[in-house]
C-alpha cells in the first residue's frame, strides 16, 4: 500500500508546466477532412490561442511522413505537448500517445481533436459552420493539454502465488495448470478429501467414463505437485489485500488424525460408532473415523468428533482406533489451528449445490421409501457405494424391474428455481443407458417437459437411450403417490390425452443444483439472486470478476458438466498467470485522487464505487477517504457525488473540463449544444454517425469523458449559467455501462437537476439524458437534429436565461 | 368445436397463457381430465394464446368446465394461473352474454329462494323424522334488496343458454 501511496504523491507533484508549448497538427485526410473543413483557416485562428507555439497543416498525420513531421516540430520548436486535430481519439489515440513518446513527451500529453467523425463527416453540407466547429474543437483540446500532467503507469506488485478455493474437478484442474506452469498454488478444500460432486458419482456423460477412475489419477497429480499445498479439511476465514497482494487466513479443522497415517484401514472395523455416511447420501454408515472413498486425497483418516465416543476431549472413552493403528497416527489431542500466507490471484471453485428434493411436496422425497434422487442412485449403481452396485431399491431391497424419471425436479419453476439446471436431462439420459447396459430387463419410463441434449455426443446419447427402449413421456406429473401395500410408486401423469397413471418399482427425481452463495469475509464477490457468482462480462469475461485478480469457475458460477467446468479452470488459469506471469502488472494511471484536507469522510465515494477502490478506514474517528490506485478504473463516479468536491480524476480534472465548456460558449452560447459522451458506448456512437455519414445540424460540441458517472451536475449548471442553448448528458445503455453503475449514478441525478431548472426557469425540453450504444449512430443524428430544434423552439427562454442571473 | 373471443380481454389472458410451456402438470393432476379426458388446462391455454379462441367440451365453452379445485394453479412451474383465467372468462361470459349453461343460470337464479340448492321436500321430511327443528327460513325481502343494488337480474337477463350452441 505504501508503495503505490508514494506513486501518488509522485504524479500529482510532477509538471503542472504553467508555460508550456503546445504544437497543434492539423490533419486533411486526404478530402475527408479537408474537402469539408478549411483547415488553413483552422491553423491560422489555432495559432492566435495563447499557449499554441506552433501549427502545421498535413494530408495524412498518421502517416509515417505525418509523424516524422510531428517528430521534427517537436525537436524544432522544444514542444512540450501536441494536440492532433483529425481523426477519433479512439480510433488513432494509441497512434499519437506512442508517436508522442517517439518525440522524448509523455504519452499523457497528447490531446486529440475529433474534426473528422464528429465535424468534416457529418456538416458536408455546412463547410462554414463545420470550419468553425473545427476551430472550437480544436481549441478546446489545447485548453484541455494546458492542463495536461506527465503521467506513469502503475506498477502493481503481483505475487506469482494462487489461492483456488474448492478442491473439486474444477479447483483441481486450475491449480494442477497453474502449478504445472510453475506458479505456487494453495488448494483449500472444507472436506476431509478432494475431488466433489465429481469424486461420488458413478458415470460420466456422454462418454459413460466411470467417474472416480478418471478424476483420481488427477487427485494424485495434485498430492504429488511439489508446487500446490493441499489445505485439506480447511476453509478460508478472511482475505484482505488486493490483487497482487492478498492476505489470506485459513483455518484448519482438527482431524486427530496425522500425517503418518497411511490408510491402511485397520482402525475402521474396530471402530463402535456408525453414523450415516454423507458420501452415500445417508443410503449407508460409516464410522466415526472414517475416509469418504477409497480413492480419498489425502489418504488420511479424519475422526468425525461429533459421532466419535470421545468427544475430542479428555477423559478417553473407547481408544479402541488408536489400539489398532500400526501408526500410532492417531491423536487424542487436536485443535483448530490458523495459518496465512501471501497470494497474488484467486481462483473461485466452490461448486453448487445440490437441490433439496424434499422441497417437491407432491414428489414424496423423504416421504415415499421408493422415491429416490438422480445422486443417490449414483451411489446405489456405483460399486463403491452402499449397496455395492447392486441395483436395489430402499424400502425392500428388491430389485426394482419398472422405473420411472422424473425431469426438471426444482428447475425451470417460478416455486424453486427459474433456471435451467444444465446437467439433469444427460444425467437421466445415461442413467438410463447404465441401466439398460447391466439390466435389460428393467423398463424405464422418463417423465419430461423438454429434453436438452445440447452438447457435444449429447444427442447421440440421446438416441441410443430411445434405441435401448427407453419411454420418453412429455408430461410433468402433478404427484406421486405411494402403493400402501407392495411400497411402488403410482405416478399421476398424462399420456396421448388420456389419464396415465402408471405403477413403478422405483421412481428416480433428476434433481437441479442451487447457487452456493459463496461468502468470505474479505473477499469481494457477486452473488445473483439464485447464489450464483457473476462474471464480469457474461460473453467476453466469463471467468473474471468485476475484481481484477479474482476469477470463478465451474458449478459456482452457473450449473455445468465436467467439460465446461475443466474449461472454465484452464481458462481461469490462464486468465490469473496472464495477471501474474511478470511479477507486476500494469494499471492505466487515469485513476482518482482524495485531497485528505478537504474530506469529510461522509463515505458516499465509497457506494459509488463498484470495485471497492475506496475505504475509509475507521468511520468513528473520520479517517479520509483513500484511494487505492492500483484497483481504480478512473470511471469518475465517486468525483461526480462528492459533496466536498474532494476528488480529482487523472487525466480529467473538473478545470479540463470547465476550461473546455469556456471555449464551446464564449461565442454565442445560445446556438450550442454542450454534449457530454462516455469513452465507451456513446462517444463511440457519435462516431459511428460520422462513419457512416449521417447528417446533421452544427450545433454540438463533444466534451468526452470516460464514463457518464463523471458528469458533475455543477458543469451542467455552469453550461446554463454561461448560456448554452441546451445540455446533453450521454452514455451507456441501463446495465451495459462499462464501468458497471456509472450511467447507473448519473441518471439518479436528473431529478436535481431538472428541480435546479426549474427553479431558473430553464426550460426543461433544454436538458436531455439519452443512452446511446456505440453502434447506434442513427440514434445520435435523430438526438442531434431534435435539439436542433428544441434551440430554435426554446430561442426566447434561452436569451432570457442569459440576461437573467442564474443561482448558483 | 371452437370459439373465437374477440374481446380485449384475450389480449389481457393472453399475457399469462403466453408463459405456458406445455410441461401437461397442470393436466396430470387435473380431476375434470380424469372423467372428461378431452378437458385439459394446457390445451386451453394454448388455444386461448394461439388461436384466441376457447373450445367447446360437450356443448360448453371449455371454462364452465372447471371444478376449482386448483391443483394445477398451484402446481404450475411457471405461474400461467389458469384458474383465475376460467374465472374471469366465467365473468366476461355473463356479462358480454358469451353462453352460459343452463345449470349456471338456474343456480343463479335459486339465490333468489333464499338458499344456494334447492332444498328437496324428502330432506324435510327426514328433518321430521329425526325430531330435527325446522330449517331458519331466509329472509327474502333482504336478498331481493342485495339482488337489486347487485344489479344482479340485469346480469342474468338475455345470457345465451348451451341449448343455442351446436
Amino acid at each position: 500500500m505504501a508503495i503505490i501511496e508514494e506513486k501518488i504523491k509522485k504524479d500529482s507533484e510532477t509538471e503542472e508546466k504553467l508555460n508550456k508549448k503546445i504544437g497543434v497538427f492539423i490533419c486533411s485526410c486526404g478530402k475527408n477532412i479537408g474537402g469539408v473543413v478549411d483547415i488553413e483557416e483552422v491553423a491560422e485562428t489555432v495559432r492566435k490561442v495563447p499557449g499554441v507555439a506552433y501549427a502545421e497543416t498535413n494530408k495524412y498525420t498518421c502517416s509515417e511522413q505525418g509523424q516524422r513531421s510531428i517528430l521534427q516540430a517537436v525537436k524544432e520548436n522544444k514542444l512540450d505537448s501536441i494536440v492532433v486535430a483529425s481523426c477519433s481519439p479512439r480510433l488513432h489515440g494509441e497512434t499519437f500517445a506512442n508517436c508522442a513518446e517517439d518525440c522524448g513527451l509523455n504519452r499523457y500529453q497528447v490531446e486529440m481533436a475529433n474534426i473528422r467523425e464528429h465535424c468534416s463527416w457529418v456538416h458536408q453540407t455546412t463547410p462554414d459552420e463545420a470550419t468553425l466547429k473545427a476551430s472550437e474543437i480544436a481549441e478546446m483540446a489545447v485548453r484541455k493539454v494546458k492542463l495536461d500532467v506527465s503521467l506513469e503507469t502503475v506498477k502493481v506488485p503481483m505475487e506469482k502465488s494462487t489461492l483456488v478455493i474448492g478442491g473439486g474437478v474444477g479447483g483441481i484442474q486450475a491449480s494442477l495448470d497453474l502449478a504445472d506452469a510453475g506458479y505456487k498454488v494453495y488448494l483449500v478444500e472444507q472436506k476431509p478429501t478432494i475431488g466433489g460432486i465429481m469424486a461420488i458419482i458413478d458415470k460420466t456423460f456422454p462418454t459413460i467414463d466411470c467417474s472416480i477412475c478418471i478424476l483420481g489419477p488427477k487427485m494424485n497429480d495434485v498430492k504429488n505437485n511439489k508446487n500446490i499445498e493441499l489445505l485439506s479439511y480447511a476453509e478460508v476465514e478472511s482475505v484482505s489485500g488486493f490483487v497482487g497482494s492478498y492476505e489470506v487466513t485459513v483455518k484448519h479443522k482438527a482431524r486427530y488424525v496425522n500425517t503418518d497415517c497411511t490408510a491402511c484401514g485397520e482402525c475402521e472395523p474396530v471402530c463402535p460408532v456408525q453414523v450415516p455416511s454423507e458420501v452415500d447420501q445417508s443410503l449407508g454408515y460409516r464410522k466415526a473415523i472414517y475416509l469418504p472413498f477409497p480413492q480419498a486425497v489425502p489418504p488420511i483418516y479424519t475422526i468425525d468428533t461429533n459421532a466419535c465416543l470421545n468427544k475430542g476431549e479428555q477423559p478417553i472413552v473407547c481408544g479402541k482406533c488408536a489400539d489398532a493403528c500400526d501408526k500410532k497416527a492417531i491423536m487424542f489431542q487436536d485443535k483448530v489451528t490458523y495459518s496465512s500466507f501471501k497470494v497474488g490471484t484467486i481462483i473461485v471453485a466452490t461448486g453448487f449445490k445440490p437441490f433439496d428434493a424434499s422441497r417437491v411436496t407432491e414428489y414424496g422425497w423423504g416421504r415415499i421409501k421408493n422415491v429416490i434422487t438422480t445422486l443417490e442412485f449414483e451411489r446405489i449403481i456405483n460399486a463403491a457405494g452402499p449397496t455395492e452396485g447392486e441395483f436395489l431399491r430402499p424400502a425392500d431391497l428388491a430389485h426394482p424391474k419398472k422405473i420411472a424419471f422424473i425431469q426438471c425436479v426444482g428447475s425451470r419453476n417460478v416455486h424453486y428455481n427459474t433456471y435451467c439446471s444444465n446437467i439433469c436431462c444427460m444425467e437421466t439420459i445415461k442413467d438410463t443407458l447404465l441401466i439398460k447396459d447391466h439390466y435389460p430387463d428393467v423398463d424405464i419410463t422418463v417423465f419430461y417437459i423438454d429434453i436438452r441434449a445440447f452438447g457435444k455426443g449429447f444427442e447421440d446419447l440421446y438416441t441410443r437411450s430411445r434405441l435401448a427402449g427407453t419411454k420418453f413421456v412429455n408430461a410433468r406429473p402433478s404427484a406421486l403417490f405411494e402403493n400402501p401395500i407392495n411400497k411402488n410408486v403410482i405416478v399421476e401423469a398424462e399420456l396421448n390425452g388420456l389419464p396415465y397413471n402408471p405403477e413403478f418399482d422405483l421412481v428416480i427425481l433428476s434433481i437441479g443444483v442451487d447457487g452456493p452463495h459463496t461468502a468470505i469475509k474479505g473477499l469481494p464477490l457477486s452473488v445473483d439472486t439464485d447464489g450464483f457468482l457473476v462474471e464480469a462480462h457474461p460473453k467476453l469475461k466469463p471467468v473474471d470478476t468485476a475484481n481484477d485478480g479474482v476469477f470463478i469457475v465451474g458449478g459456482a458460477e452457473s450449473p455445468k458438466d465436467i467439460k465446461e467446468t475443466v474449461t472454465q479452470a484452464s481458462a481461469a488459469a490462464a486468465r490469473a498467470m496472464r495477471l501474474m506471469s511478470k511479477g507486476e502488472f500494469e494499471v492505466e494511471p487515469l485513476y482518482s485522487h482524495i485531497d485528505p484536507i478537504t474530506c469529510t469522510a461522509c463515505g458516499i465515494c465509497v457506494t459509488r464505487c463498484p470495485y471497492n477502490a475506496i475505504t475509509i478506514e475507521d468511520k468513528k474517528t473520520k479517517t479520509p477517504a483513500a484511494v487505492n490506485s492500483a484497483l481504480c478504473k478512473g470511471c469518475g463516479t465517486c468525483a461526480a457525488d462528492c459533496p466536498e468536491d474532494s476528488i480529482t480524476m487523472n487525466h480529467f480534472t473538473d478545470k479540463m473540463i470547465f476550461n473546455q465548456m469556456d471555449v464551446i460558449l464564449r461565442d454565442k452560447p445560445e446556438d450550442k449544444i454542450v454534449t457530454f459522451a462516455c469513452n465507451w458506448c456513446s462517444y463511440a456512437g457519435s462516431d459511428t454517425a460520422g462513419v457512416g455519414r449521417m447528417q446533421y445540424a452544427p450545433n454540438a460540441r463533444v466534451i468526452r469523458t470516460m464514463c457518464s458517472g463523471r458528469v458533475d451536475p455543477e458543469f451542467i449548471y455552469e453550461a446554463f449559467r454561461k448560456g448554452a442553448g441546451a445540455v446533453l448528458l450521454t452514455g451507456c445503455r441501463p446495465a451495459d455501462c462499462h464501468y458497471d453503475t456509472g450511467n447507473h449514478f448519473a441518471g439518479k441525478r436528473e431529478n436535481k437537476i431538472r428541480r435546479w431548472m426549474t427553479k431558473n426557469n430553464i426550460d426543461q425540453s433544454r436538458f436531455e439524458i439519452e443512452w446511446i450504444s456505440a453502434t447506434e449512430g442513427k440514434k445520435f443524428q435523430n438526438l442531434m437534429n431534435k435539439m436542433a430544434k428544441v434551440l430554435q423552439e426554446q430561442k426566447e427562454n434561452i436569451l432570457a436565461s442569459k440576461v437573467l442571473t442564474i443561482e448558483k | 368445436m371452437s370459439l373465437p373471443i374477440t374481446d380485449p380481454i384475450i389480449d389481457e389472458i393472453n399475457l399469462r397463457t403466453q408463459k405456458c410451456f406445455q410441461c401437461n402438470t397442470c393436466v396430470s393432476g387435473c380431476p375434470v381430465f380424469k372423467v372428461y379426458p378431452e378437458f385439459k388446462p394446457a390445451n386451453i391455454a394454448r388455444s386461448l394464446f394461439q388461436n384466441k379462441s376457447i373450445p367447446v367440451y360437450h356443448g360448453r365453452p371449455a371454462f364452465w368446465l372447471c371444478s376449482s379445485c386448483l391443483t394445477c394453479e398451484a402446481k404450475c412451474p411457471q405461474d400461467v394461473d389458469i384458474t383465475r383465467i376460467f374465472y374471469k372468462l366465467r365473468n366476461w361470459a355473463v356479462d358480454n352474454k358469451f353462453y352460459v349453461p343452463e345449470g349456471i343460470i338456474k343456480e343463479a337464479e335459486s339465490m333468489r329462494t333464499g338458499t344456494t340448492t334447492k332444498i328437496s321436500q324428502s330432506i324435510i321430511d327426514r328433518r321430521f323424522q329425526m325430531g330435527l327443528p325446522d330449517l331458519p327460513k331466509p329472509d327474502l325481502l333482504e336478498i331481493d334488496k342485495i339482488l337489486e343494488k347487485t344489479e344482479f337480474s340485469k346480469r342474468l337477463e338475455g345470457l345465451i343458454t348451451l341449448e343455442d350452441l351446436e
